[in-house]
């Protein structure tokens, strides 16, 4: 699949650049070539879990990695009049399959329907959050990386599907909107498949003066699928279920638990400030499953002052998990079960285990040049009690057990 | 009186370095005010569509201090945005002041900058940013 879809990607690419007659600026269909790029470097001082960005498999411990946010990515627009456009974006990173495989991240034809509306179609940014579009474009972010606990909910960063764009003043105000709906997968290492079909969602915000306010929903069916951990523990409760020995109740256990077409919704509102010297954005959310992924709540607050080229920044955020943490089985009403009893209770609760975490950060921003950031970040993250938080435990390590960890991250941002 | 002409010298030369900036469109356009030149040129107002001079004018980034109290660095960062977001494409450069009259000239929704001095009849002052 993944050979199937970089094939896809450099087709996608050859095209727009084969198109003949692009090289001359002579009314046909104009290309415009950018593209941005990360080095990054993270190290942790704590290698009991790795500190990723969700869904990545593997990320930093206490040797420096280079994977959690180095990324490159190439975007290709071939405008064809003054009401169609094309647009390709491929990008290469440490992605949820462990992998650098460039990937088709955006490919859609976009319609300019007079002054205020445009209708796009195809591959396009996930924008579930502020600044989704371009959160892999660290250039145009204050901070190393968007901050996690608000984040890391949701790893669906593109869908396929159609929006309809909105954009219009009034009076000093710039209101733009957005409707969209389409689906999204992801493929993860262990070969899990969470998706999201039938989204439906609006996004919404306004610029005034220096204040720019948004709201955002989106609702949709969220299923996992192919998750090996998962099918053997629901699968286990159903079996245990069906055995006469009264134990009926996880066999709804296991169908409240499992992510099989089940109702999600993700809402958020935020707002972000450029006044003179002071930077400033602040974002409120929250993930709503009805299915064993935890509903949670993630805030951040950052605030910044420019000196000249150099930003320091200090960021508070919170992911706090709504649902349930754990949950108490029933006691094995059978010597014969006690053991099965314990590998199901073990397997609902590790599931179940706290994603919610929480963290203070503070970095620095050096405009180097006009198209080049260099940036230094320092978090303090607290997981919840006798969890990892948003970190991933491989296989092999302990885990936090609600132990905090201190996060070292420098990055060069580029953009051309 | 050498003081005199010195200080004479020393304004001449403020006066060539403070270049009169004025935003010029087609003929036919209508006036704008300068918070509604910042926003076609920081991508906000996609009524017009901005013409930027290339990057090593030397009046690129006094425009744009002038008009969107921002710095170039910043600027891009908009732009960047913009261009990320598959929403906007940044400004076309053009080489000079005399491409910039044609291509404001040819299309009443194109707006540009150039120097007050360079100004002719084929374009209309929209704004001036002194």
């Amino acid at each position: 699949m993944s050979h199937q879809r970089r094939t896809i990607a450099l087709a996608a690419l050859a095209a727009l650049f084969s198109t003949p007659g692009l090289a001359q600026d002579t009314g046909g269909p104009a290309l415009s070539l950018s593209g941005f790029g990360t080095v990054g470097a993270v190290k942790t001082n704590n290698s009991d879990a790795d500190y990723v960005i969700p869904g990545q498999p593997d990320g930093a411990g206490k040797s420096v990695d280079f994977g959690v946010d180095s990324k490159i990515g190439v975007q290709a627009t071939a405008t064809f009049n003054l009401m169609f456009s094309a647009t390709a974006q491929v990008l290469s990173k440490h992605n949820s399959e462990g992998k650098w495989t460039p990937g088709l991240e955006w490919a859609f034809g976009k319609a300019k329907l007079g002054d205020k509306f445009s209708l796009r179609v195809g591959r396009m940014g996930a924008p579930f959050f502020m600044v989704s579009d371009f959160r892999d474009v660290g250039y145009t972010n204050t901070w190393i990386r968007p901050p996690l606990d608000v984040y890391g909910q949701i790893t669906f960063s593109h869908f396929d599907g159609a929006d309809l764009l909105y954009s219009s003043s009034i009076g000093d105000t710039n209101v733009t909107a957005q409707f969209f709906a389409g689906s999204s997968k992801v493929k993860y290492a262990n070969g899990a498949r969470p998706e999201l079909k039938r989204i439906v969602g609006v996004n919404a915000s306004a610029e005034i003066g220096p204040v720019t306010l948004r709201a955002g929903h989106a609702q949709g069916k969220f299923s996992v699928t192919r998750s090996q951990r998962l099918d053997q523990l629901f699968n286990g409760l159903r079996t245990v279920a069906a055995l006469p020995v009264g134990l009926g109740s996880l066999g709804s256990l296991a169908d409240d638990l499992e992510a099989d077409s089940k109702d999600a919704t993700f809402t958020g509102i935020g707002a972000s400030l450029d006044w003179n010297n002071i930077v400033g954005s602040a974002e409120y959310t929250r993930r709503r499953t009805d299915s064993f992924l935890a509903d949670t709540t993630g805030w951040y607050l950052t605030g910044g002052y420019r000196f000249g080229t150099w930003t320091p920044y200090v960021t508070l955020s919170k992911l706090k998990q709504d649902s349930d943490s754990s949950k108490t089985l029933p006691a094995a009403p059978i010597p014969q079960l006690a053991g099965t009893m314990a590998a199901l209770s073990k397997g609902v609760n590790d599931t179940l285990a706290s994603v919610g975490q929480k963290t203070v950060a503070a970095g620095v921003r050096w405009d180097a040049m006009k198209n080049i950031a260099v940036k230094a970040q320092f978090d303090h993250i607290k997981p919840d009690a006798r969890s990892s938080g948003q970190f991933v435990v491989r296989e092999g390590q302990s885990g936090l057990n609600g132990k905090s960890v201190n996060v070292y991250s420098v990055a060069v941002d580029f953009v051309w | 009186m050498k003081k005199l002409c010195i200080t004479l010298a020393l304004a001449g030369a403020a006066t060539l370095a403070r270049a009169d900036i004025v935003v010029i469109g087609n003929p036919a356009a209508g006036s704008l005010t300068k918070e509604q030149v910042s926003d076609v040129f920081l991508g906000k107002n996609q009524s017009y569509t901005p013409v930027d001079q290339v990057d090593s004018a030397p009046i690129r980034a006094e425009f744009y201090k002038k008009a969107t109290g921002r710095d170039a660095a910043q600027v891009k960062a908009t732009w960047s945005r913009l261009v990320f977001t598959g929403k906007g494409l940044a400004p076309k450069e053009l080489p000079d002041a005399a491409a910039v009259k044609k291509a404001v000239a040819a299309d009443p929704k194109v707006v540009g900058y150039i120097d007050k001095s360079a100004v002719d009849g084929s374009v209309k002052v929209l704004v001036s940013l002194d």
